[in-house]
Formats: structure tokens, sequence, C-alpha cells
């Protein structure tokens, strides 16, 4: 007839397989707070997920280098539309070239 | 009168930029920042084999942390268009814009499902 092991023997086993596989005997389940010492850091990922703070544009290189003339696709469609625009007489007025009468806001009275 | 709401200078990150996306990336660099301390008092506080006193003291702190400093106040948000919900995770963008760069072939090795 085989009787179960001794509960001091089962603890020596445990502490052993602790030993071997690298983890930490707690045989009466205290809290160590064992777990926020091995938790993975993952300030790193965190950090970069909107992609990096140091990021060439185009409009940083159009700063950099004002005489070299960069294409701008959005830029020139505007333009484009509006010289069409001016060409159909539908135009933004010209400037004025007098300086407005002193005080527009005697008038508004 | 509080104070700045974000008191740290914090560059900003080469996606899409709403007000959102700038809170959450400055809630982001806060975070990285003071993730070793937070860990290290958490420790502290959560050890019952260290004495209460440090303990307690410990927790205090972690009660005071400045703000913006909480991993979990972190939430992952589309980079295309700065939505909060329906995120797919691995390509870091809302539904919407993932179908529309997936269909004009953006995003190498995805393809429209047929069968």
């Amino acid at each position: 007839m085989s009787f179960p092991p001794q509960k001091a023997r089962l603890l020596e086993v445990a502490k052993l397989q602790s030993k071997i596989f690298n983890q930490v005997y707690n045989p009466n389940q205290i809290r160590t707070g064992h777990k926020y010492l091995t938790q993975k850091l993952k300030g790193d990922t965190v950090k970069s997920y909107y992609g990096p703070t140091e990021f060439l544009t185009m409009k940083n290189l159009r700063s950099m280098f004002p005489t070299v003339g960069f294409m701008d696709p959005e830029e020139e469609y505007r333009l484009d539309i509006l010289r069409s625009r001016k060409r159909r007489g539908k135009g933004a007025p010209a400037k004025k070239r007098e300086a407005p009468s002193a005080d527009p806001k005697k008038k508004k009275k | 009168m509080g104070g700045f709401r974000f008191p740290v200078k914090v560059k900003l990150p080469s996606s899409y930029l709403n007000s959102r996306i700038i809170r959450d990336h400055f809630k982001r660099q806060q975070a990285a920042e003071h993730e070793v301390t937070i860990q290290a008092l958490k420790y502290i506080a959560r050890n019952t084999a260290l004495p209460a006193k440090a303990r307690l003291e410990a927790q205090l702190q972690l009660a005071t942390m400045p703000n913006y400093t909480r991993m979990n106040a972190i939430k992952d948000r589309c980079v295309e268009s700065g939505h909060s919900k329906g995120i797919i995770k691995a390509f870091r963008l809302h539904r919407y814009q993932f179908r529309e760069k997936a269909l004009a072939g953006e995003l190498p090795g995805v393809q429209k499902g047929s069968w």
C-alpha cells in the first residue's frame, strides 16, 4: 500500500522546481509585489504610437531650401482655380489705393 | 485659474493631428517617462513583507503623481483620422480609414477578400 507523500516533502519539491525554472518560491502565497518587478516595461512602444516626432515634411524642406522650387500639387490646384475665376471675372476685387477715410466707426452710428 | 494644461513641452508626432491626438500623445510621453517610478512605488505599496509605514508612504506618493502619468489613461487612436473607436490595432487605423487605404493599395499584403 502506498501513502501520499508528506507535506514537507512536497514543499521541498516545489522549492527545487522553482529553483530550476527560475521562479519565486512563495509557499504561503504572501503578496510580495513580485509581479511589478517582472512586468515588461512598455514605455518605449507606447511612446512612439503616433509615429516619430522628428519627421522631415515637405513644409520643412521648403523652409530649409527656399530657392529650390518644390512642387506642391494642392497649392498649384488652388492657384489654377483662382486663375480660371479671374478669367471669368469672378476674382477678388482689386485693393483700394487710398487709405480708408477717417474713422469708419463714426459712420456706422 | 488652473495651471497649464500640458505643463511639459512635448514634440508633436508626424501623424494626423487634432486636439485629442495631441492630448493622448502627451499622456503617452508622460506615462513612459514616469513608468519606472510608478512600478517601483507599486512594488513597495503592494509588498506585504515591507513595513506598513513605507507602504503607506508609497501609496500616498502614487496618489499624488502628476496628471497624465498613468498607463491606463492611454487610448489607441486612429493615426489617420483620430477616431477612438473601431480601431484595428495591427494597423493603428479606424475601420473606415483601413478600408480606404486597403482599397487604395497603401497597406502591403492586404487584399480584398473574394471567394
